[in-house]
This record gives structure tokens, sequence and C-alpha cells, in this order.
């Protein structure tokens, strides 16, 4: 136990450390842009005005940014929930029978790298709305890398595990749900990581035709009237909302990989 | 009852055990015996169904093995709790499939007894990690002997354990399968002559490549012995020298056969 207390204690100090050093970069940074900018009028101010032209303008568009935040968590959050699911369904579905795997792999190497943007026109012109087709976007973004890291990690369960639940009888749902979703689930959960930093991308892609309001609308939308503190305004507000959602990530991948950090 | 005849594994033309014959009878206690490499996890993966061999048949009580059966139990050197789940659920997923019509308390309450037995009181909701090697094959051991399977299948249990804790672990199977009063059959693979003689009724003892029986021996006098007597008997003691002769042999052919060099498989 007391093994157990210190390494939560270790935990926790690393941690602060983590956030007071990551706060010291933030707080570095933000400085060196205010001396270019307020201070010294170093950058050109319309491309680049001052943090005394952006606060403000957050403060003031406030209720917009909350909107937008709220539009993009409804297209984004289904989109990426949808994504996963299939993701890592297909991926078991195929990765416990080879001989559809081998089947199917060519036709995976050939989807896999097409990037999901280059589909935006297609999607419009099949789908019957826009939301839809910016979450089908997002969808395929997320679905892919999932797909492929749950096939990875089927193929990469320790043969021992396998033969663990052969001689514990197990087969069915729950030789798939107690042994080869926990044990693909460091593999899965990188692939998931990497889906949902694709998924910010392409949300503020997806926001750019047809959508009403988002994050990612709100940056165009100001771009395109040449109002550059409220574009900064928006993609800082962005990157909170990123920054808060990898956090909520890390915190879960924490605790249901809670089993590989001792090991 | 195990039998197996005439039992050939072979990969890729190198052939890994050669035609065996063993029979191991209800309620013994056989011990695998032989260097690393010889094959006896091999011949131990048939038994449980988890190999099959390239040529001969398995029989467990009369029925030819073809893949896993819950007649065996197995536990594994070091990996037969699954890291993901506490000691206990590993219990519970174990009880569960051996026994469907329980319902899940009483599963619960059997995991917690078998735990209690091997001496683990408090470790129920405690990940494998948090235990130390020896509590992980305790663990393992409470697992295997809670299912209602008649033989138990031992891969080199205690062959990562330090020398306390094994003697404890020796102690702990060899009390259980004497309380079993022949009910349970036990197969152990070790490489340690000594354990082979504290633990078992019997003694196969496994030449190398291609590994196949070479010495087959009863071993009736060590279950009446405690562990501090038991190089004080006059039999034990002949029988150990007796093995260490056929062991060495069996390694100075080894080491003069140039395959090893060539293979790399040394000793």
């Amino acid at each position: 136990m007391n093994n157990r207390e210190f390494e939560q204690k270790k935990a926790k100090r690393d941690r602060r450390t983590a956030a007071i050093g990551a706060t010291a970069v933030f707080g570095v940074l933000i400085a060196l842009y205010a001396v270019l900018t307020d201070l010294t009028h170093a950058l050109d101010p319309v491309l680049f005005p001052g943090l005394g032209v952006i606060l403000p303008e957050m403060a003031r568009s406030s209720g917009e940014l909350l909107k937008g935040f709220l539009y993009s968590m409804r297209l984004l959050i289904p989109s990426l929930a949808a994504g996963i699911l299939a993701g890592v369904a297909c991926g078991l579905a195929v990765g416990m029978h080879p001989k559809v795997k081998l089947v199917l792999m060519p036709l995976f190497r050939a989807l896999n790298p097409v990037p999901p943007t280059m589909l935006i026109p297609y999607a419009i012109a099949v789908l019957p709305s826009f939301w839809l087709s910016s979450a089908v976007i997002i969808f395929l973004g997320v679905f892919w890398p999932v797909l492929m890291s749950t096939l990875h990690g089927v193929v990469m369960l320790e043969p021992r595990w396998i033969d663990n639940a052969r001689c514990l009888q197990l087969t069915g749902r729950k030789l798939v749900f107690k042994v080869i979703l926990p044990g693909a689930m460091p593999q899965i959960f990188a692939g998931i990581g990497s889906g949902l930093i694709f998924s910010f991308i392409l949300l503020t892609v997806a926001e750019m035709f047809g959508a009403k309001a988002g994050m990612g609308f709100y940056v165009q939308y100001y771009a395109d009237f040449a109002e550059y503190g409220k574009v900064l305004g928006g993609i800082i507000f962005l990157s909170v909302v990123v920054i808060l959602l990898m956090t909520i990530f890390d915190r879960i991948q924490r605790r249901v990989l809670y089993w590989t950090n001792k090991r | 009852m195990i039998e197996c005849r005439n039992l050939t594994v072979a990969f890729q033309n190198k052939t890994i055990l050669d035609r065996i014959n063993l029979t191991v009878q209800d309620g013994a206690f056989l011990c695998l015996l032989g260097q690393s490499g010889c094959g006896k996890s091999t011949l131990l993966r048939t038994f449980a169904g988890l190999l099959k061999p390239t040529s001969g048949e398995v029989f467990v009580d009369g029925k030819a093995v073809d893949g896993p059966e819950k007649a065996c139990s197995v536990v594994f050197q070091d990996y037969s709790l699954f890291p993901w789940m506490t000691t206990g659920k590993n219990l519970m997923l174990a009880l569960a499939a051996s026994f469907p019509q329980k319902n899940k308390a009483e599963i619960r309450n059997l995991a917690e007894s078998y735990l209690e037995m091997v001496g683990l009181g408090g470790v129920f909701n405690l990940y494998p990690a948090a235990l130390s090697g020896g509590m992980r094959q305790r663990a393992a051991i409470a697992r295997a002997i809670a299912t209602p399977s008649k033989v138990l299948l031992m891969d080199e249990p205690f062959g990562a354990l330090d020398p306390v804790n094994r003697a404890m672990l020796q102690d702990l199977v060899r009390e259980l399968h004497r309380d079993s009063r022949g009910a349970r059959t036990v197969v152990f693979v070790t490489h340690d002559v000594d354990e082979a003689l504290y633990l078992g009724t019997e003694i196969a003892v496994l030449g190398s490549s291609p590994g196949r029986v070479i010495a087959l021996e009863k071993n009736p006098s060590s279950r009446q012995l405690p562990r501090e007597k038991l190089f004080e008997n006059e039999s034990v003691i002949s029988l150990q020298r007796k093995i260490m002769d056929i062991y060495r042999s069996d390694m100075n052919e080894k080491l003069n056969s140039r395959e090893s060099f060539h293979s790399g498989n040394g000793i």
C-alpha cells in the first residue's frame, strides 16, 4: 500500500509540474506577443492586433463564441462517437477473422490515405443536408485511424492471453468484451487520439461550407471582413476548447488503461 | 487419466517431440522434467488442447483432445491473470464460464472463498500488477482449482519466483493435491530436479532434440516426508542421483552434437 501511495503522490507532483510548466510557457509566449504588438508595434497592427484589441473583442463576442461552441459540439460529438464506435466495431469484426482481413486489407490500405476533405464535393452532392455532409467528413476522419489501430491492436494481442482465454472456455461476447477488446485497448486509444486531433482540423474545414455557426465558422466569417482581432480571439477560444477536450481524453485514457501504467 | 499415444510435434521439419507414449493415472502428480527447450511445455500444451500434435493423439478421460477442454485447467508461468481486471474479477470470469447456472453473487462469494483458501484474503479488488509474483501465482492456482476440472496442468508455475515464495507455493500445491484425495490429476512442468522430487508422485524425464521420454520413475516416498526430511531418505536420494545422471548424459549428448552450436538452441 505504501508503494501505491508513493506512486500516487509522485503522479500528483508530476501533474503539478506539468501544469506550472505549461502555464509558464504560455505566459512567456503571450508576453512576447504583447511586447511585439502592444508595446513595440513591431508587427503589422492590422494582421496582428495587440492583446488590448483581442481580449476586449473576445469579451464582447462571448455570446457568439459560446453559440459557436455549442454548434461545433453538436457536429463534433455525434460524428466523433459514431466514428469511434464504427471503427472499433469494424476493427474487431475484421481483425478476429484473419481470412476476411486478408481480403479487405488492400481495400483499407487504398481508402485509408484518401483525405476526407477530398470527398467534400461528393458529400454535399449526395447527402441531404449540409450538417450531414460535415458530419460524414468528420466521421471518416475518425473512422479510419480508429479502424486501423483496432486491427493493429487485435493483431498485437499477446498470444498467451488468447491461450489463457481458450483454456477458460471463453467464446463469443465474453471473449470479445473481456479479453480481445481490453487487450487491444492501448492501440485503440492511440487511434482515437489521432482521430480526435484530425477531427478538430476537419471540424473547422467542414464548417466552412453550409454552416450557420460554429467555432470554425466564426474564424472564417470574420477573416472575410478582415476583423483580425475577432479572428485571433476565435482561434484562441478554439485552442482552449481543444486543450480542454484533450485533457478529458487523457483522463479517460488514464482510467481505462490503468493496468498498462504499472507493468 | 491422461494418455498420449505416439505423439509427435514438428515445426517446419524440426521435430520437437518424437513419438511420446505416456499415461498419467487418475490422482497422480506427474512432473515433466527436462532441460529448457526439450519440449516439455510443448507437451503440456498438447495436453491442454492448445496445440494440435502433428501426429498421434492425446486422451483425457478416454476422450480425444481436440481444443481446450473443461476437464483441464491451466496455470501458466506468469500470465494466467488478465492485467486489465482485478484479481477477483479474474477469478469470477473463470468461475462464470464453469458455472453458467450460478448468479453473480454466488460467483463472487465463490471467488472470494477460493482467494482466501490460498491465503489471499484482501486482494479481491487489486489489479494483478499490484501483486507480487508469488501472490499472482497464488491467485492463478486459486483460479485453477476453483473450476471443477479433474486435471490441473502447470507450466513452470514457480520458475520466476524467489526461493522463499517458491517453497511456500510448492507446499500449497502439494497440500491441495493431497487434500483432493485422488480427485485431481496434476501435470507439472519444471526443470528443477529437487522440485520434481518434492512434488511428483511420478517423474518423467524428457530428453532433448528431439524431445522424448528417457525415463519414467515412481517417487513413492516423498509424499510421506516433510521438506526438511526429504533428502535424508534413501530412496529419494538414489532417485535424485539417478535422475541427475540421466540429465547429465542427456546434456552432454546435446553439447557434443554440433547441431546445438549451429542452431543456437544452446542449453
